[in-house]
């Protein structure tokens, strides 16, 4: 027990701060139907981006997982929202849908697009951090319909 | 294992820092019985069980000695009589979620029921006195009669089992509080978080009142209507914006809709929400905020899966996890475990 706790006190210990560079290289916006109401018109959008980093630094013993995402943050008229994608491509897509609660980017502004991870230890506590960040917001394009 | 050793030096030294008097520390049961094999040769005799010349047990002075009831109490109780009329100890009427604390109580019941100790009769120069000083308290009421004193310490044992489950609870439930969950350590049960967290680990988790959650934290949240509760990562936050084009910084005050995705899952958790669109704060019991492994000891025979064999690493889940684990899998488990737990503290003497 002694020895859990010393260990898990050892997360406190490791900081490190790597940082690296993500940039859009292209969104695109389609409309499709929402997948629990197959009558329901939403838009999705596809963002490829690219993003270099090194985090080399986050490993260490204690260290079982690093999990990254692509966080996109933004606001519509109406509230901020905030979306995921998962995880380590280097130059890619958005693996997981990303769509918008009300069903229609028309209304976002830009989008910050943002390199987290997620140090997951084998005993101790969580830690998360910010590596890499949009230097300008990204704005969405038009709906692009389908051809 | 070396954790009930550490109790047992605990009890110890707190024992001799209590008692007082003569002969080291004797108990007042002792003296006032006159030790039972004296008892029993004057039986054998054809005697009667008190002596003219016995010290008939009368209520203790109080400056004769200390009567620690509870092993952390050291105040001097005087002897009264309505003790025995006074209401019981409050027994808790249940075990909230039991599959939850039972882990965790089998452990320190365990290994305090081991620590505890028993007076034993016959012994003058007893050097351990809290149990026979507590038990000590009944001898003047049921005074004469060995049936009665056995009664009294297999009250004694009730008795101490049920302060520490009583305790075990109270430690649990005070965590709970100031972590502002219900369950502050859960244990995986399933596999859709790997490999971050694999079946049998321990999360511990918060529940900050005042803080909005954010994509990427790892969730345990309960749908209305579903059994167990599910460990799974945020995948989009939607927070509601005053006029003024600010989100407040407490989710009680705005809302704030979650949507969760488990790391080994293809796809998000809209199916397991039954019915929801959108998680809210109040589904949610905590976030995960550390975790302890269960450790990897080998290999296990193989798992098939798709009709290709391979192996999967075996995980030797610590006490608590597996604990929990067996017992969600089999409830019967649980009551099992309860009723040897109960048998084994009443059989217990020494």
């Amino acid at each position: 027990m002694v020895l859990l706790a010393a260990v898990s006190l050892s997360t406190f210990v490791f900081t490190a701060d790597p940082k690296g560079d993500l940039s859009v290289s292209s969104i695109q916006v389609f409309p499709g139907n929402a997948r629990r109401y197959a009558n329901k018109n939403q838009d999705f959008a596809f963002v490829n981006f690219n993003l270099t980093a090194d985090l080399t630094p986050l490993f260490n013993w204690n260290t079982k997982q690093l999990f990254l995402y692509v966080s996109a943050e933004y606001e519509n008229k109406r509230g901020v929202r905030r979306k995921e994608d998962a995880q380590l491509s280097v130059a890619g897509r958005n693996k997981y849908a990303f769509r918008e609660l009300s069903a229609s980017f028309k209304n976002a502004r830009p989008a910050h697009y943002t390199l987290k991870y997620n140090v997951m230890p084998y005993v101790g506590a969580l830690t998360y951090g910010e590596a890499a960040r949009t230097a300008e917001p990204v704005p969405f394009p038009e709906r692009q319909e389908l051809s | 294992m070396y954790s009930m050793g550490a109790l047992g030096m605990q009890r110890n030294s707190l024992s001799q820092s209590v008692g007082v008097g003569r002969r080291g520390s004797y108990t007042f049961g002792a003296r006032a019985r006159g030790c039972q094999c004296e008892r029993d040769a004057r039986l054998a005799r054809g005697g009667r069980v008190l002596a003219p010349g016995d010290v008939s047990p009368k209520i203790p002075r109080a400056h004769e000695f200390p009567i620690p009831l509870a092993s952390t109490s050291r105040v001097a109780y005087t002897y009264r009589v309505p003790f025995l009329s006074s209401s019981p100890l409050p027994e808790h009427r249940r075990l909230a979620s039991i599959s939850n604390t039972a882990g965790v109580l089998v452990a320190i019941v365990i290994a305090k029921t081991n620590a505890i100790d028993v007076q034993e009769p016959c012994s003058r120069t007893n050097s351990r006195r809290s149990g026979g000083s507590a038990s000590a308290m009944f001898v003047p009421v049921l005074h004469g009669l060995n049936a009665r004193i056995l009664h009294a310490e297999v009250l004694l044992q009730v008795l101490n089992f049920v302060s520490v489950l009583a305790s075990g609870l109270m430690i649990w439930k005070g965590l709970g509080l100031i972590t502002n969950t219900e369950s502050p350590i859960v244990v995986v049960l399933s596999g859709s978080m790997e490999p971050a967290f694999y079946r049998g680990d321990l999360l511990f988790l918060t529940n900050p009142s005042d803080q909005r959650y954010q994509t990427g934290d790892i969730t345990v949240y309960k749908v209305p209507g579903a059994d167990i509760p599910i460990v799974h990562r945020v995948l989009e936050t939607h927070d509601s914006v005053s006029k003024k084009g600010m989100v407040s910084a407490s989710p009680l005050v705005d809302k704030q809709l979650l949507l969760t995705k488990g790391d080994n899952n293809p796809i998000d958790d809209i199916d397991l929400y039954q019915g929801l669109e959108w998680l809210e704060r109040k589904h949610i019991v905590g976030k995960v905020r550390g975790c302890a492994i269960s450790v990897l000891v080998g290999y296990a025979p193989f798992v098939r899966a798709n009709r290709r064999v391979h192996r999967a690493p075996f995980r030797f889940l610590p006490y608590v996890g597996y604990v929990t684990i067996a017992m969600n899998d089999f409830p019967q488990l649980k009551y099992a475990l309860l009723g040897g737990l109960g048998l084994l503290a009443l059989i217990q003497r020494e």
